[in-house]
């Protein structure tokens, strides 16, 4: 669970910094610039990251036992510039946290 | 399997199906294009077929998780009544375990906890003394 939840933090933060440089380098190259170099060779790369991140967040959210909707929600939320930095910190803080706890509460009982 | 052909079910059966087809579709559309050329799009190629499955993997997975709370539903009505009668085994068994393990420590005669009491009590009976004034345990003497 601890380490779900690492991989799935480490991933987010990589593919949010990397979507950011899209968004704030490579389009603007692109579309205002008429050079594609940076969308090129950065797009390909991200596909590929965030394919991975979707990995990470099913993994989460079944260790978790997330419902399904907000499994579906975290994995779009890493689609949205900026926010996916925030929708990180809800997952970490509230979600993955709160299921912590009633785990460690069930193998009490 | 009732409980899989309500309204809600029969929406997310076509949702699964819908997703299927057109992950499938778009997968043989990067295929032409990969075959006319595209390079990157012999990764897409593999990729839609994969998010098909997926798709397919969460579709059994609900519908799975579905059949086992109904069943489950269906159980719960027999456990339920019960603790009312005298079955109720665990707790009778643990209550006296802990009456016993608690009733040893209060009897018990601990020469230490006594002697701190009693220099507890001697100081709430001189109030504005200081540790050091304690003249020693006198009520062990009286005894």
């Amino acid at each position: 669970m601890q380490g779900a939840l690492t991989r799935y933090r480490i991933i987010a933060w990589i593919v949010g910094v990397i979507l950011i440089v899209l968004v704030l380098v490579g389009m603007p190259l692109k579309y205002a610039g008429d050079n594609d170099s940076v969308v090129a060779a950065v797009g390909p790369f991200h596909g590929f990251l965030y394919m991975v991140y979707l990995v990470a967040t099913f993994d989460l959210s079944r260790r978790a036992g997330w419902p399904l909707g907000r499994m579906l929600l975290v994995m779009l939320a890493g689609t949205i510039p900026f926010f996916s930095f925030w929708a990180e910190r809800v997952v970490t803080h509230k979600w993955a946290v709160r299921s912590m706890d009633t785990t460690a509460a069930m193998a009490e009982k | 399997m009732r409980a899989l052909w309500t309204p809600a079910w029969i929406a997310r059966h076509v949702v699964a199906l819908v997703l299927v087809a057109g992950f499938l579709g778009l997968g043989w559309w990067q295929f032409s294009r990969a075959t006319g050329g595209n390079t990157l799009s012999w990764g897409y190629t593999f990729e839609w077929p994969v998010f098909a499955l997926f798709v397919v993997f969460l579709w059994f997975r609900e519908v799975q998780q579905e059949l086992r709370s109904g069943r489950a539903r269906q159980e719960t009505p027999e456990p339920a009544p019960e603790p009312e009668p005298g079955t109720s085994a665990p707790v009778t068994v643990r209550r006296p375990v802990r009456v016993q393990s608690s009733s040893p420590a209060a009897p018990a005669d601990d020469p230490e906890l006594d002697a701190y009491n009693d220099y507890l009590a001697w100081l709430n009976a001189h109030p504005g003394a200081r540790p050091g004034d304690y003249p020693g345990r006198q009520s062990s003497t009286k005894q």
